[in-house]
């Protein structure tokens, strides 16, 4: 008896540190099970998104329309195929893509309060949009509603790689790079104050509720192309997760570990950049989602970016997922405009985990 | 194997910080701790041969130029342990100590964390292993910092005063460890320390750097004398020569400012 207890409490290697080994591949399960179930509760928002709206379909017909699409009424096969599910995706998409790119500028500038918004590619898209709105000028020969989405695309993109280019100058710090994205952020919002003195009611109207942020006009041409850009940058994310998560030890000691941390730096900012372009661009301003999504899968897994990343993706997924609910049920009847809810929904979640957890979680 | 350097220079911010160093001839197994005043170059020398600052000179490692060899490329044979180690990252000891080890070394899983465990074992940091690096005290953080460089057995480790947060118990713990582990993997060590006494039982060399420019080397005997020490530290000191024994130094009374230059 005594035998078999101790072969079953036997460490896993066999070696002097083979209990330290074993209670490391616990924490790493522990790891692991949490992103499960976050993806799993992120499954069940994306499916009850799409259940909630106005029409009054039981959870199990819209079940029954995404996994047997055939077999349901024609009206309900369009309200979920044509119209929820695109918004819900998309919904999924743009957080995930927003807290992918929060997680690896916090990592990349070593700066908690490092994300899309904070950093001005948000403002710069919003200026982007404005140009449009008001006054219908476009930097890409597209029209119609595309118009918009592209000039936000195009301005976010010069307001990234300007601190991309600024990370390029020799002697320049990332310290100098979070100061020049924070300059930005006012440069645009001031040109936004320019277009936003001179439009009319009526654009003015159209702008704020751009700014707000949307995903009322998401289709599947928009869902797909988010989901492209999420699809190219998140395996260059993970084909340097260890080098990525040697930065948060310091330059030096990555430098020492034998990391070319300038080109890394760039590297990463550039995809960063590029999820958060087609993010703003497709949805509009949605603040509060880069930022702490991050921060909640910090506190739950920890920075090793191999669970560290897929968490920061999910939970912001999760984040705007449920939040697209809110805006359908808050008021029966009237959407409202995501990027206003992000910051309800999410604090109180943040701050009970921050006080749960008691600990630093930014030195 | 045999480590080289020559007229080894470095600038930083306009200002020449090493100037044509030469004379460092370490050898496998063996200790080298670099002593000199605050801004002598010491961390400046040892992040120039680790590949971090720019430098000029000539710079050999087993006879192959190092000055030619990307950073990615040095970090296989060597290793700089920087004199800040602390680190707000969400990270447990062990994860830390790993990350370490997989960024040196493709290796199946279990053995990986065998080294790990290991590493960890010999620094007395197994009860920390779960702990994260923000909760550590700056003198456990050191030692993770030390286990981080062994684990990924360097040829040539460069630490830069990795006992200056260790209380007097873990300074002979850290050292004696790292003098059996240079024994043990043939491997160069070369720490950059201030304390003369430890310097003096621990190194089989010692080598004294002063404003940037390489002042003398030698068998810690040949080195600690007490004219050496006025000219280099502006000191008093008596120095004494117990029979088999390392020099002990007891410095007296400073002389005139060093500034900081």
């Amino acid at each position: 008896m005594i035998e078999s207890l101790k072969a079953t409490t036997a460490p896993r290697i066999a070696h002097p540190g083979g209990s330290t080994i074993d209670r490391y591949l616990r924490r790493q399960r522990r790891q692991r099970w949490l992103v499960v179930a976050m993806a799993l509760a992120t499954l069940l928002s994306l499916v009850t998104d799409v259940a909630t709206g106005p029409g009054a379909y039981s959870l199990g017909d819209v079940v029954k329309a995404l996994t047997m699409p055939g077999e349901v009424s024609r009206v309900l096969e369009v309200i979920v195929w044509d119209i929820r599910l695109p918004v819900a995706l998309m919904a999924v998409v743009v957080g995930a893509s927003l807290a992918v790119a929060g997680a690896e500028m916090q990592t990349l500038l070593n700066n908690p309060l490092a994300d899309p918004f904070t950093l001005g590619i948000s403002s710069a898209a919003s200026f982007g949009a404005a140009l449009a709105i008001v006054l219908g000028f476009g930097i890409l020969p597209v029209a119609g509603t595309l118009l918009v989405t592209a000039n936000a695309f195009v301005l976010a993109m010069i307001a990234s790689l300007a601190i991309w280019a600024l990370g390029r100058l020799r002697g320049v710090n990332i310290q100098t790079m979070v100061l020049m994205g924070i300059a930005i952020m006012f440069f645009f919002n001031a040109l936004l104050g320019v277009l936003q003195y001179v439009a009319s009611a009526e654009s003015l109207q159209q702008l704020v509720f751009w700014s707000l942020g949307s995903l009322g006009k998401a289709d599947w041409e928009k869902v797909g192309l988010a989901t492209l850009a999420l699809g190219v940058t998140l395996p260059l994310f993970f084909r340097a997760q260890w080098r990525l998560t040697a930065l948060r030890l310091g330059d030096v000691q990555a430098k020492a570990m034998g990391i070319d941390v300038g080109k890394l730096r760039l590297r990463m900012l550039l995809c960063c950049a590029l999820l958060a372009a087609t993010a703003v661009a497709f949805v509009g301003t949605i603040g509060f989602v880069g930022l702490v999504g991050p921060h909640i899968a910090r506190l739950l897994v920890g920075e090793d970016q191999r669970v560290f990343l897929p968490m920061s993706a999910l939970t912001g997924a999760l984040i705007l997922s449920l939040t697209s609910i809110l805006s359908k049920v808050l008021i029966p009847g009237i959407l409202l405009p995501i990027g206003i809810l992000t910051a309800l929904i999410g604090l109180p979640f943040f701050v009970s985990l921050i006080l749960r957890s008691r600990r630093e979680i930014w030195g | 194997m045999t480590l080289q350097l020559d007229g080894l220079s470095c600038d930083l911010g306009g200002t020449r910080i090493l100037q044509k160093v030469s004379g460092l001839r370490a050898q496998p197994g063996e200790i080298t701790a670099l002593i000199g005043p605050n801004g002598a170059g010491k961390s400046t020398l040892l992040r120039t041969i680790a590949g971090i600052e720019h430098g000029q000179g000539a710079l050999s490692l087993d006879g192959a130029s190092l000055a030619s060899q990307s950073l990615e490329a040095r970090s296989r044979a060597l290793y700089y342990l920087p004199q800040d180690t602390s680190s707000s990252a969400v990270l447990s000891v062990f994860e830390a100590v790993l990350l370490a080890r997989r960024l040196r070394i493709a290796e199946a899983r279990d053995a990986a964390l065998v080294a790990v465990a290991s590493a960890l074992d010999s620094l007395e940091l197994t009860p920390l292993a779960e702990r994260e690096l923000a909760a550590l005290s700056g003198g456990q953080r050191q030692r993770v910092a030390i286990a981080q460089a062994i684990v990924r057995q360097p040829r040539l480790l460069m630490l830069d005063e990795p006992t200056s947060a260790l209380d007097l118990h873990h300074q002979l713990q850290v050292l004696d460890y790292l003098q059996r582990f240079a024994q043990r993997e043939q491997s160069i060590l070369v720490i950059a320390i201030h304390d003369l006494n430890l310097a003096a039982r621990f190194a089989d060399h010692l080598w004294v750097l002063k404003e940037g420019r390489s002042v003398t080397s030698g068998s810690p005997g040949e080195v600690l004398t007490p004219e050496r020490l006025r000219d280099v530290y502006a000191i008093e000191a008596h120095v004494e020569w117990p029979t088999g024994e390392p020099p002990r130094v007891t410095p007296l009374s400073a002389l005139r400012s060093l500034g900081d230059s």
